[in-house]
C-alpha cells in the first residue's frame, strides 16, 4: 500500500469536514435509535450523507482504511434508509463503535491505513447480511463478473456495490477504451477524457489489458485497451455525449448482469468511425444514437420502459414517511369532519355546523401546506453541490473563482429541481471554463484575479428565475456565428440578419462551440443544446446577457407550476387580482384633493411626482379595457410596481391583502396574452387573475419597459432593412422627435428657468461653462415646448463643442428598423421622418440645427454646411450608401469637417463618379452592402486602377464580424468601421484628408493647389 | 534528457522535460530497456516535474511493468503530480504498482 498522499491544506479541509460531519452523527443515531421503525428518513439520510463523504474524501487521499470502514457504515444505513433494516439499539451501537473508530482514524489520519478495523468490519458486514432478504444476502460476498462481448476479458464488482451504483435510476456502462485510438488520435490526454467521466457519473471499476502494452523490447504498442464500469444517469441515447468512442464498443450492463452493445460491430456499420474521424475534435458528433434505420440495439431492451427520452427524470418522488403519515392523519380528520356536518345538517344544529366547518376549514388548510411541501424543495439543496464543482473544477483549470449562492430558500416544484440539475450543472461549468479567464489574465485586464460566479435563484413576476451569472470575459459573439456558419447550422444571410443577442442565442444550436481549444470541460460542442432542450422540457425559458470583458449571465425563467408566491390582491371593477409582491415596491394612497398636486400631465400621460421622481401612471381599468371607477372625489390607490427595468405607478380601485397564493399555469386559450401571469383560486372559491407588470406596462405603451423579447421580434421581423438605435423624446407635446443614439452624449433634466436667454440666445449652466442651447423650434417650424413639461437637454459633442438641444420627457429609447422618408417632412433641422408604433417621428439634423441657431458659433467650428455649392474649397469625399438617412447623415459629418461630398447611392454610381472625379476624391466612404454594385466590388474596382492604388477607403457597415471585416480587408478597404460611430468617422474622415492630399500628389494630382 | 541514477539492481529514473508523451518516448523507452536488460530489478520512475503523462506515455509505463514483472523485479513511481496520481488511481493502475504523490 502507498503511503497516504498528504496534499496539506486539502487534507485539512477534509478533516475539518470529517469532524463536523461526526459531530452531528452522534445525536442524529441516538434520535433514530429513539425512532425505532419510524425513522425520520431526513434524519438517516443525514448520517448516511456524512459517511459517504467520509468515505468519498478518504477514496481520493487514498485512506484505505478510513474509506473501508465509512463504507460499510454507509451500507448499513442504507439498509435502514430503505426500511430493510431495524435501528434497533444494536444496531445503533455497532454503528456508534463504527463512527468512534472513525473518529479516531481521522484523528490520526496519517496512521490510520496501519490500524486495524476487522472487527468494526466484520460487525458490519454480520449486521448488513442478517438483515438483508435471503436473495440480497449473498450479494454482499458474491464478486459479480461482467464480462465483455469481444473479449475474455472480465471486471469483477461486488453485487452490492453494483445494486448501489444502480440507484437513482443510474445506468451501468462497460466502455472499452483504447487509449491510442480513442483518446491520443484525438489529441486527448487520458487525463482529460477521464475528468469528463467523472463529471457526468462514477467510474466504479476499471481494468487495464496489461498485456495490450507490451513489454520495453517492442516497438510502442498502437493499442492500450483500457476497460471502464461506469455508473451514470445518462440514458444509452445520450452516453455517446461523454464517451467518445465508437457506439460497438459501449454495452450497457442489464440488471441481469448480461451485457448488451449499444451497436452492433457489424462489418457494414462503418459510417460511425469514418464519420468519427471526419469531424475534427472541435465539433464532435453531438449524439451516437443510432439512427432509426438501425433501433434494433436500443429499442428492444428487456427494459420495457427504457425512454427515448432527451434526459432521465425520475417518475417517482421520494417522500418522508411522517409527511405520508401525516396526509393521513389529516385525511381521516377530514373524514370526522365530514361526519360531524352530516350529522349536524341532518338534525339542523347550527351550531354543530358552525363547528364542523370550521373543523372542515381548518383541516383542509393544513391539508393543502402538507401536500404542497411533498412537491416543494427548497432550491438551496441544488446549490449545495455548486461549491465543491466549482472549487474542483477551479484547481483543475487554474482559475480562482468565488462562488456566490443566493436565493437557496427559494422553493421549486420538485420535478423542475430535478430537471434543473443537469442544464445548471452545464452552464456554471461552462462559467468556470470558459467564462472566468485565468488569473494572470484577469489581473493583466484591471479586473481581481479571482472570479465571481453568482448563483442565483429568486421569484420574480410568478416566475422562478436562476441565474448564472460571472465576471468573465463574456460571450464570443463572433466566435460563435463563425462556428454557426462553419457547422452549417445557419447561411451566411441569416446571419447577417442578426443581432448580437440572436448570435448569442446559437450557442443553443447543436454542436456550437466557443471553445478555443477543447476541453474535458467544454468546448466539445455539446450541452447547451441539451441544456436548452432539458429547460425546454420543463417548460422553461433562458436568457443570454453578455458584455465582452465583463461577464455573461444566463437567466433560466421556470414556469410557475405549483411555485407559491406572496401576492397583494388588488381589485377594480368589481374583479381581484394578485400582484406577485416581489414586483410591488411600495404602496401609495393619495388624497382626493391632493391629485392634482401630487400628479402631473407629460404628453398624453398623467405621472406621479414621487420624492422628486416622475413615475407614469397606469390605470387598470384602461390597461384592461374597462372603464374607470376611479377619479371624481375618491382618493387614488396607487400600487407601485417593478418591472425590472423600470417602475410605474398602477392605478387600481381597491388594495387587499398580502397572501400566499398557489399558481396555476392560465389555460391554453389564455397563453398568448401578456397582461397576465397565471391564475390562483382566492380562498372564497372565486378566480383570481395574477397581473404581470411588464405586459401591463407593454400594452399601456410605456415602451420603455416592452420586454426585450418583443422588441427583439420586432427587429428581427423587419431583418434586412437598416438598424437604428433612437433616443426619442418629445418636443411641443406629441410632437415626437429622435436622434441617433450615438450622437448623443448627455441627457440632463432642466427646469425652464435654468435657461438662460441671452442676446437671442439661450445657453445653461453645464459642467462650469455655458452651454450653447438651440431649440428645435428656432429651425424648424414646429410647436414650442410648453412650461407644463418636464424639460430636458440633450447634449451634443460630435462636433467637438458641445451643443444642447432642448426637448422635453418622457424619453425612451428604442433600436429599431425604420423606414425614413426624407422628403415629406424635409425641413430645416429635420432629416426626415419616419413611423414608429404607428407615430410618426422627426428625426432630427444635428449639424442643421446648430448652423440654424448660431450662424457663426457654426462657422467656428466647421466651414459653413453648404460647401457642395463652393466646389472650390475642400478635400473631396465620395460618400456611397443605398440609405438615404446613412447618405446623409456621413455627408453632413464629411461637411462638418471641411469636405466637400460627392454622394452614391449605389457602388455603380461611386464608380461613375469617381472615374469622372479621379483627380479631386480623397477619400471614399461606402456601406458594404449595397444594389448593384456593393461595397466590397467598388473597392476591389478602386484597388484594381491604377489611379486609386493608394486611396483611402472606409467601408461602414453594420455587420461587423471577424469575418466581415476580413473580406473587407481582403477587397483592400483601409479601415472598416461599424455603422455608425460618429466620432470615430469624422476623425478617419479628417484623418484621412489631411493625408489625401499628398497622397495623391505623389501621383502627379494637381489637387493640392486647389485644396488650399 | 532522460538521468538514470543506479546502484546495485536498484536504479531511479528521471524523464527529462515536463511531459511524457509520444514525442518523449523513443529515448525513454530505450534507457528503461537498457537497465533492465543490465540487471535493474528495482525501478524507480521520479515523476517530480512531470506535467502531463499521454496515453502513449501510460503505455510505456505498463510495458516497464511487464518487462520487470517477466524478469520479477518491481517498479514504483515517485513525485507524481496531483493530476497524475489521480489520473493513475482512476485508471487503477496503483493496484499494480506502487505510485505515490509529491
Amino acid at each position: 500500500m502507498s503511503e497516504p498522499n498528504l496534499d496539506d491544506e486539502l487534507i485539512q479541509d477534509y478533516l475539518a469536514e470529517c469532524r463536523e460531519h461526526l459531530a452531528t452523527i452522534e445525536t442524529d443515531l441516538l434520535t433514530i435509535e429513539q425512532g425505532g421503525a419510524e425513522i425520520d428518513e431526513n434524519l438517516v439520510n443525514r448520517v448516511f450523507r456524512a459517511a459517504h463523504s467520509i468515505k468519498g474524501g478518504a477514496g481520493f487521499f487514498d485512506l484505505a482504511n478510513i474509506r473501508e470502514l465509512a463504507h460499510k457504515t454507509e451500507n448499513a444505513l442504507d439498509l435502514i434508509r430503505s426500511r430493510q433494516m431495524v435501528p434497533t439499539p444494536e444496531v445503533v451501537s455497532i454503528l456508534l463503535m463504527a463512527f468512534d473508530k472513525l473518529r479516531e482514524l481521522i484523528g490520526d489520519y496519517a496512521a490510520s491505513n496501519r490500524s486495524d478495523i476487522g472487527e468494526f468490519v466484520a460487525a458490519l458486514t454480520a449486521l448488513a447480511s442478517a438483515n438483508l432478504p435471503a436473495s440480497q444476502r449473498e450479494s454482499l460476498h458474491e464478486r459479480v463478473e461482467v464480462v465483455l462481448p469481444q473479449a475474455d476479458k472480465h471486471i469483477q464488482i461486488s453485487a452490492f456495490d453494483l445494486g448501489q451504483a444502480r440507484r437513482g435510476g443510474k445506468c451501468i456502462y462497460l466502455i472499452e477504451y483504447d487509449l491510442i485510438h480513442d483518446v491520443q488520435r484525438l489529441s486527448k490526454s487520458p487525463w482529460e477524457v477521464f475528468k469528463g467521466l467523472m463529471q457526468c457519473g462514477t467510474i466504479l471499476e476499471t481494468v487495464f489489458d496489461l498485456d495490450s502494452a507490451g513489454t520495453l523490447d517492442e516497438t510502442t504498442s498502437n493499442r492500450l485497451m483500457l476497460e471502464v464500469l461506469y455508473a451514470t444517469v445518462l440514458e444509452p441515447d445520450l452516453i455517446g455525449q461523454v464517451v467518445e468512442v465508437p457506439p460497438e464498443r459501449v454495452s450497457l450492463i442489464e440488471k441481469n448482469g448480461e451485457t448488451r452493445p449499444l451497436a452492433v460491430p457489424a462489418g457494414k456499420k462503418k459510417r460511425r468511425p469514418r464519420a468519427k474521424k471526419a469531424v475534427p475534435a472541435a465539433v464532435a458528433p453531438v449524439s451516437i444514437a443510432p439512427e432509426p434505420a438501425t433501433p434494433a440495439p436500443l429499442k428492444a431492451p428487456v427494459k420495457t420502459a427504457a425512454p427515448v427520452t432527451v434526459a432521465p427524470m425520475e417518475t417517482t418522488i421520494r417522500l418522508n414517511v411522517s409527511l405520508l403519515d401525516s396526509l393521513m392523519t389529516l385525511a381521516g380528520e377530514l373524514v370526522l369532519g365530514r361526519n360531524q356536518l352530516n350529522e349536524s345538517l341532518s338534525r339542523t344544529d347550527d351550531r354543530g355546523i358552525r363547528t364542523g366547518a370550521q373543523r372542515v376549514s381548518m383541516v383542509t388548510s393544513e391539508l393543502q401546506e402538507v401536500v404542497t411541501q411533498t412537491r416543494m424543495q427548497p432550491v438551496g439543496g441544488l446549490f449545495a453541490k455548486f461549491p465543491r464543482l466549482v472549487r474542483d473544477l477551479a484547481r483543475d483549470l487554474g482559475r480562482e473563482v468565488q462562488l456566490k449562492l443566493e436565493g437557496g430558500e427559494v422553493e421549486i416544484d420538485k420535478t423542475i429541481l430535478e430537471g434543473l440539475s443537469d442544464p445548471l450543472t452545464h452552464m456554471v461549468r461552462n462559467s468556470v471554463d470558459h467564462g472566468i479567464e485565468s488569473p494572470a489574465d484577469r489581473v493583466a485586464a484591471g479586473k481581481p484575479a479571482a472570479g465571481t460566479i453568482l448563483l442565483r435563484a429568486s421569484h420574480q413576476a410568478g416566475q422562478v428565475v436562476v441565474e448564472v451569472s460571472d465576471d468573465g470575459k463574456g460571450l464570443a459573439v463572433e466566435k460563435i456565428a463563425a462556428s454557426s456558419l462553419a457547422k452549417g447550422s445557419i447561411t451566411r444571410e441569416q446571419l447577417q440578419a442578426m443581432g448580437d443577442r440572436e448570435k448569442m442565442a446559437l450557442i443553443f444550436l447543436p454542436g456550437v462551440s466557443t471553445a478555443e481549444k477543447v476541453s474535458d470541460v467544454s468546448g466539445r460542442g455539446v450541452g447547451m443544446d441539451v441544456v436548452k432542450t432539458n429547460l425546454d422540457r420543463l417548460g422553461g425559458k433562458i436568457e443570454i446577457d453578455s458584455a465582452p470583458g465583463q461577464g455573461s449571465r444566463f437567466r433560466i425563467k421556470l414556469p410557475l407550476t405549483l411555485a407559491i408566491i406572496p401576492s397583494l390582491l388588488v381589485s377594480d371593477g368589481g374583479e381581484r387580482f394578485a400582484i406577485p409582491q416581489v414586483s410591488v415596491r411600495e404602496l401609495i394612497r393619495i388624497r382626493h384633493d391632493q391629485i392634482a398636486q401630487r400628479t402631473d400631465r407629460v404628453g398624453d400621460a398623467q405621472v406621479l411626482n414621487l420624492r422628486d421622481r416622475m413615475v407614469p401612471l397606469v390605470y387598470l381599468a384602461d390597461a384592461l379595457g374597462g372603464t374607470r371607477t376611479v377619479g371624481g372625489n375618491r382618493a387614488l390607490n396607487v400600487v407601485l410596481v417593478d418591472t425590472g427595468s423600470f417602475e410605474y405607478g398602477l392605478v387600481v380601485e381597491e388594495l387587499h391583502d398580502t397572501v400566499e397564493i398557489v399558481v396555476k399555469p392560465l389555460g391554453r386559450h389564455l397563453k398568448g396574452i401578456a397582461d397576465y401571469a397565471g391564475a390562483t383560486i382566492l380562498g372564497d372559491g372565486r378566480v383570481a387573475v395574477i397581473l404581470d407588470v411588464a405586459g401591463l406596462a407593454a400594452r399601456a405603451a410605456l415602451t420603455a419597459g416592452l420586454p426585450e423579447s418583443s422588441a427583439r421580434a420586432e427587429a428581427a421581423e423587419a431583418a434586412g432593412g437598416e438598424r437604428h438605435a433612437l433616443l426619442l423624446f418629445q418636443n411641443a407635446p406629441g410632437e415626437l422627435c429622435a436622434v441617433p443614439i450615438e450622437q448623443v452624449s448627455r441627457v440632463e433634466r432642466v427646469r425652464c428657468e435654468q435657461i438662460e436667454y441671452l442676446g437671442g440666445r439661450r445657453s445653461m449652466h453645464y459642467r462650469g461653462s455655458s452651454l450653447p442651447v438651440v431649440a428645435l423650434h428656432d429651425a424648424a417650424a414646429v410647436g414650442e415646448l410648453t412650461a407644463g413639461q418636464q424639460w430636458v437637454v440633450v447634449v451634443f459633442e460630435s462636433m467637438g463643442q458641445p451643443l444642447g438641444l432642448l426637448a422635453a420627457e418622457p424619453l425612451d429609447m428604442v433600436e429599431t428598423t425604420l423606414a425614413v422618408d426624407t422628403v415629406t417632412l424635409r425641413q430645416r433641422g429635420i432629416a426626415g421622418s419616419a413611423v414608429h408604433k404607428n407615430r410618426t417621428l422627426l428625426l432630427l439634423d444635428i449639424l442643421d440645427l446648430a448652423a440654424a441657431a448660431g450662424p457663426e458659433w457654426q462657422r467656428s467650428l466647421a466651414p459653413p454646411a453648404r460647401t457642395e455649392h463652393s466646389p472650390a474649397e475642400g478635400p473631396v469625399v465620395l460618400v456611397a450608401d443605398d440609405s438615404d438617412f446613412f447618405r446623409g447623415q456621413v455627408q453632413r459629418l464629411a461637411e462638418a469637417v471641411g469636405c466637400r461630398v460627392l454622394a452614391a447611392e449605389d457602388g455603380q454610381a461611386a464608380w461613375e463618379l469617381l472615374d469622372r472625379h479621379a483627380d479631386e476624391v480623397c477619400l471614399v466612404a461606402t456601406d458594404v452592402e449595397m444594389p448593384r454594385l456593393d461595397g466590397l466590388a467598388l473597392t476591389r474596382q478602386i484597388r484594381a486602377d491604377r489611379r486609386f492604388a493608394a486611396l483611402p477607403v472606409i467601408a461602414l457597415s453594420s455587420l461587423a464580424g471577424e469575418e466581415e471585416i476580413a473580406r473587407g480587408m481582403a477587397a483592400g478597404v483601409t479601415e472598416y468601421q461599424v455603422k455608425f460611430n460618429k466620432d470615430e468617422l469624422s476623425e478617419s474622415i479628417r484623418k484621412a484628408v489631411r493625408r489625401g492630399p499628398r497622397d495623391i500628389t505623389a501621383q502627379g494630382s494637381t489637387y493640392e493647389g486647389d485644396s488650399r | 534528457m532522460t538521468m538514470v541514477t543506479r546502484e546495485d539492481n536498484r536504479a531511479v529514473v528521471q524523464p527529462g522535460g515536463d511531459m511524457i508523451v509520444a514525442a518523449t518516448i523513443p529515448e525513454l523507452r530505450a534507457r528503461m530497456r537498457d537497465i533492465v536488460d543490465q540487471g535493474v530489478r528495482d525501478l524507480t520512475i521520479d515523476l517530480a516535474g512531470v506535467r502531463m503523462v499521454d496515453s502513449s506515455g501510460i503505455g510505456l509505463l505498463i510495458a516497464a511493468y511487464n518487462s520487470l514483472r517477466k524478469v520479477g523485479g518491481r517498479i514504483a513511481l515517485i513525485h507524481a503530480s496531483n493530476d497524475v496520481l489521480e489520473l493513475f488511481r482512476s485508471m487503477r493502475m496503483h493496484q499494480h504498482f506502487s505510485i505515490t504523490g509529491n
